[in-house]
């Protein structure tokens, strides 16, 4: 069963896929991470063997070691010894969040602009097109994931909503090459963005602005839907920023 | 510069009319090839799980051979079961790889994964019911899907005893292999002549002013020839010095 991990399940290959990261130990880490955030990993659920991850991730044994270490560190991981052993998922109540924000402390401040920052050129280069590009009936779709992140009864919900919302803004835009960006940002970035989605003030006010960003496309108004774009990328960095001071306990 | 007109114009028209239909035939025939034993299979999701999976199977062989001898316009061919009553569903899709083997196509079809295909969801699979029973979508980004920018062609399988929809049969065509084939026949029309969808999304054209997969704003006027062909049609423009 093991041997056919990766290419029985279609949204494997995507996480077990090259590592491109001048950290491939922290890279490991963040896209394990992501797959259980993105809920591709399921708590028990055991990983492939080593030497198979590190021949799909591109790392060394070494790296890879280093990478399933701090997810141990972090309580996600458990490794056992012997005939049935290997990695296993390891969830817990509140043990996402709480991994989630001890590996944003780790980060640092030039790390989370960074991210913030790729979102930025994403979003904005998908916003420009979809005003032009999006038909309406997309524009509707936009609208109802808008809905669907505002009244989500359950996290689970509104992830998926916060997610599928990019990706159908990327759909809309009719651009295959930003799609896979969007994707590889969100398996990459999806521990991340699961944390910030969990938290209702974030969640509130990426529902205004990604109203706001769907108006201004179904008034084919360029400029205000850069500028939504904008706000909302710029807000979703400082609001990374501040959890992450806040994980240090000494943010203003 | 206009290419020179190599037919009178109505003739180019006409001429670029027919190779429209006969493209899209060849989605078509694959489809209604097929509708029978996708009905049998999914009929006998009611029955007994072996009954079920043999006719599942019949289907997976039928649907990989029709797409190896069809049109190789149609890179993909399945079928995607509406959720049923009992909550079963199925899906039976191929494709032709990269060295033109057709293959199992596989997707992440775990509704516990944010990022699953949630094809049900899809406007290829919206665009067909009862009422509609056959729909061309695109060209789109097969967002889940293939990740590809495709065309599809959706055929709706009913019910024997009800006639309520109970799954979709779908050909997928590359947008880049539509809009090479096409363009050819646009260039003897007269003047900027586009092919486009009901969105009025552009498909192909003779001219770099419309590209593939762009809206034509609703503000720039533009000639319908009135030609339809499922929900495309040819629009033109007087020719701009």
């Amino acid at each position: 069963m093991l041997s056919s991990f990766v290419t029985s399940h279609g949204g494997q290959s995507v996480i077990f896929s090259a590592l491109d990261s001048a950290n491939p130990a922290q890279a490991v880490a963040s896209r394990i991470q992501s797959a259980i955030s993105l809920g591709i990993l399921a708590d028990g659920q055991a990983l492939p063997p080593e030497p198979e991850m590190a021949t799909n991730f591109a790392i060394t044994p070494f790296a890879l070691r280093e990478g399933l270490k701090l997810l141990r560190d972090e309580g996600l991981l458990e490794t056992r010894r012997g005939r049935n052993g290997g990695s296993f998922i390891r969830l817990r109540e509140g043990g996402q969040n709480a991994a989630a924000t001890q590996r944003l402390k780790s980060l640092s401040a030039v790390d989370v602009r960074e991210i913030g920052d790729w979102r930025l050129t994403l979003m904005t280069g998908t916003a420009l097109l979809a005003v032009e590009r999006a038909s309406k009936q997309q524009i509707s779709q936009l609208h109802e994931l808008v809905g669907r992140l505002e009244h989500s009864e359950t996290l689970q919900i509104s992830r998926r909503a916060h997610s599928r919302f990019h990706l159908e803004l990327v759909a809309s835009s009719q651009s295959v090459k930003l799609h896979l960006a969007e994707i590889s940002f969100q398996t990459d970035h999806g521990w991340l963005l699961g944390s910030v989605v969990d938290r209702v003030p974030y969640r509130t006010k990426a529902a205004q602005n990604f109203e706001s960003l769907v108006d201004a496309i179904g008034r084919r108004d360029t400029r205000a839907a850069m500028e939504a774009a904008k706000n909302h990328c710029d807000y979703f960095t400082r609001y990374l920023l501040q959890v992450r001071l806040a994980a240090d306990g000494d943010w203003k | 510069m206009q290419p020179p007109a190599t037919h009178p114009v109505d003739g180019a028209v006409a001429s670029a009319q027919r190779a429209v239909k006969e493209l899209l035939g060849e989605g078509l025939d694959t489809l209604s090839t097929l509708e029978i034993y996708g009905r049998l299979a999914d009929t006998q999701t009611n029955h007994k799980a072996s009954s079920r999976d043999q006719a599942i199977a019949l289907f997976d062989e039928k649907c990989a051979q029709t797409l190896e001898a069809g049109s190789s316009l149609v890179c993909a061919l399945g079928y995607y079961s509406a959720p049923g009553v009992d909550g079963y569903t199925w899906v039976s899709a191929w494709k032709r790889n990269a060295a033109g083997k057709v293959v199992r196509s596989i997707f992440d079809l775990n509704p516990n994964h944010d990022l699953h295909y949630e094809y049900t969801e899809a406007q290829w699979f919206c665009s067909v019911s009862p009422q509609t029973t056959e729909a061309i979508t695109g060209p789109f980004v097969d967002s889940g899907g293939s990740n590809e920018y495709r065309f599809t062609i959706a055929r709706a399988v009913t019910g024997a005893e009800d006639g309520s929809l109970i799954g979709v049969i779908a050909a997928d065509m590359m947008a880049s292999m539509v809009e090479s084939r096409l363009r050819q026949e646009l260039r003897p029309i007269d003047g900027q002549c586009a092919l486009v969808n009901s969105e009025r999304r552009v498909i192909a054209a003779n001219t770099a002013r419309w590209p593939v997969g762009s809206l034509i704003p609703e503000d720039q006027l533009v000639k319908d020839l009135g030609i339809r062909s499922a929900n495309w049609g040819l629009v033109t423009a007087p020719f701009l010095p």
